[in-house]
């Protein structure tokens, strides 16, 4: 009963457009119908996506076994990143070699299709060697190393700033830094290398 | 001699010591009280200072009739307040988020969006709440959609279905975008268990670049047939987003999302500010606006969190959401988000949640322009 009700208002609504208010003085239909409706237009959009996604991924992007590369642009790319900017890793499609990636990360590749290869694989890929790798795509606002400092376990090196928030990047291991990858106000994304303590 | 203190005394009752009033000290006060949690606490600062200083300057008391005022029309406070009376500033203010907001965590994870639209629903509680207070449909739409912590959406909305309401109504909206992280650690650290706290979520597929071409244009067709009443928010939210990802008007997005936002931000900020005149703005209805704005913001924190946890009832051990990310369904973008990442961060140092919580977030930006079209569409 409600529910035909309620369906007897929604086609109201779109036919005459508003006046429906006075028949509704507790706002419950006013509510219910909304809210469907708002759900109704997500799950459009989320629908949606998830079959955009799947045709793009599916016939507009070549697959192709074997090795990937992060983009040699991904330094460049990476300059554009700005403050909502998330992680940008693109793959080559064109010529996809195995080859030294920017920052000097080579990544070892098994044989893998695009489609497995993701955030995760890539920050496998380039697993615990002493670098500390930026958690978020950022911007670096201070480094607080040098080259030859010795720091300790839990100790702050460098600030990362994302979504207009700072965030402390700590140092994983206690030893002495050997290189500093970036310079204050470089652009970072995730999974990028900030500094190398060994 | 007589014709000097005559003189002296006309101009006295020009000043504002002639003309102030208890009420416009409280105002002032506030506008102080709004730079200092600015300037001491960092909250918001840059929608405190110019609200802050907006009230202070809409509270200076004066003589009527000269053209100096807000309300007085002509003024040039009442010119730049036409933005915000006539609801053209919110849209401009979309156009700078589409052009500064990166889409693909939601393209990435278009289930996230749902939490987005779960947390719409404390619109509609605080709609359902005013009506029994007494106010009408229009005011009740007006004063819901509070809860979508979205100043320009609130701005927007109450400017078509109660004009004379905005003032509180925005005041309100943007204390509470300001206070985000004060009202909504509580409610998701209430709703949450330990062991939920600490989910870490898969990390997101790559988004290709004409994926994110194809995003504003799709979702901008799609929502808008849905609700053609939000065109002027989401067409301009989703046009920001094409400048910005189609690669070819760098300078037009970075316009979009650098100078132009700053400029309405100050105008927008300013005006709200003092709109906040004394003899409107203290009266109780102010009040149970702010209340229930309250309610209603708290509300959709509430539904966020509790639809996370909800729909982790159907995910995959792997799949499970964290529900820390269910408060980013309020479109406060990025501050709710923030706030997911902090709460996070608290029990595990090494779980980043931001770009996950960005999802639900721009969701929700969708999602309460779509609410504000639905509101005006049926109590308009």
């Amino acid at each position: 009963m409600m529910i035909l009700t309620i369906l007897d208002n929604v086609s109201d609504v779109v036919r005459h457009g508003a006046g429906i208010a006075e028949r509704d003085p507790h706002g419950l239909i006013i509510s219910v119908v909304s809210i469907t409706i708002v759900f109704l237009s997500l799950i459009v959009l989320y629908l949606a996506y998830e079959l955009i996604g799947f045709i793009v991924n599916r016939w507009f992007v070549k697959k192709k076994d074997g090795h990937f590369l992060v983009e040699d642009n991904m330094k460049t790319s990476g300059n554009d990143v700005h403050d909502m900017e998330s992680y940008a890793i693109t793959i080559n499609r064109k010529n996809p070699v195995q080859k030294t990636v920017d920052r000097g990360t080579r990544i070892n590749t098994q044989a893998v299709t695009e489609d497995d290869i993701s955030q995760q694989q890539y920050r496998t890929a380039v697993s615990s060697d002493g670098k500390i790798r930026s958690p978020l795509p950022g911007t670096i606002i201070r480094i607080n190393v040098k080259e030859g400092d010795k720091v300790e376990t839990g100790e702050p090196v460098a600030v990362l700033e994302a979504m207009k928030m700072e965030n402390t990047i700590e140092a994983e291991r206690s030893g002495t830094v050997t290189k500093i990858h970036v310079s204050q106000g470089d652009s970072i994304l995730e999974g990028g290398e900030i500094l190398t303590i060994e | 001699m007589n014709t000097i203190a005559e003189s002296i005394r006309q101009f006295l009752t020009f000043t504002g010591f002639a003309n102030m009033s208890w009420q416009h000290l409280i105002m002032i006060a506030v506008g102080i009280l709004f730079i200092i949690l600015a300037v001491k606490k960092d909250w918001e600062p840059m929608l405190l200072v110019p609200i802050g200083f907006g009230i202070i300057i809409g509270n200076i008391p004066f003589a009527e009739g000269y053209q100096i005022g807000i309300y007085e029309e002509g003024s040039v406070m009442n010119i730049l307040y036409q933005g915000v009376l006539k609801g053209w500033y919110p849209p401009l203010i979309f156009l700078g988020i589409g052009a500064m907001t990166d889409f693909s965590a939601l393209i990435s994870q278009p289930r996230l969006m749902l939490i987005g639209a779960a947390a719409q629903a404390g619109i509609f509680g605080a709609y359902a709440i005013a009506l029994h207070l007494g106010f009408t449909p229009q005011e009740a739409g007006a004063i819901g959609i509070i809860g979508g912590a979205d100043g320009p959406t609130a701005i927007f909305l109450s400017s078509k279905l109660a004009p004379h309401l905005v003032g509180p109504i925005a005041v309100s909206a943007y204390s509470y975008m300001a206070l985000v992280p004060v009202i909504q650690r509580p409610i998701m650290l209430m709703l949450t268990t330990k062991k939920e706290r600490l989910i870490r979520m898969k990390p997101a597929r790559m988004v290709s670049r004409r994926e994110k071409i194809i995003f504003p244009i799709a979702g901008f067709i799609l929502t808008a047939f849905i609700v053609p009443s939000a065109l002027p928010l989401l067409g301009m939210l989703f046009f920001g987003n094409l400048l910005k990802e189609c690669g070819v008007t760098k300078r037009l997005a970075e316009t979009a999302r650098g100078p132009l936002v700053d400029v309405v931000t100050i105008l927008i900020g300013l005006t709200v500010g003092a709109s906040t005149q004394a003899n409107v703005f203290l009266r109780h209805i102010s009040v149970k606006i702010f209340i229930l704005g309250l309610v209603s913001f708290a509300l959709a924190t509430f539904c966020g969190v509790l639809f996370a946890k909800f729909m982790n009832l159907f995910c995959s051990e792997e799949n499970k959401i964290n529900p820390l990310i269910g408060n980013a369904g309020v479109s406060a973008v990025p501050d709710s988000a923030r706030v997911s990442q902090n709460v996070g961060r608290e029990f595990d140092k090494s779980n980043h949640l931001l770009m996950h919580a960005m999802a639900p977030n721009v969701a929700g930006v969708i999602g309460s322009a779509v609410a504000a079209g639905i509101l005006l569409s049926f109590v308009g």
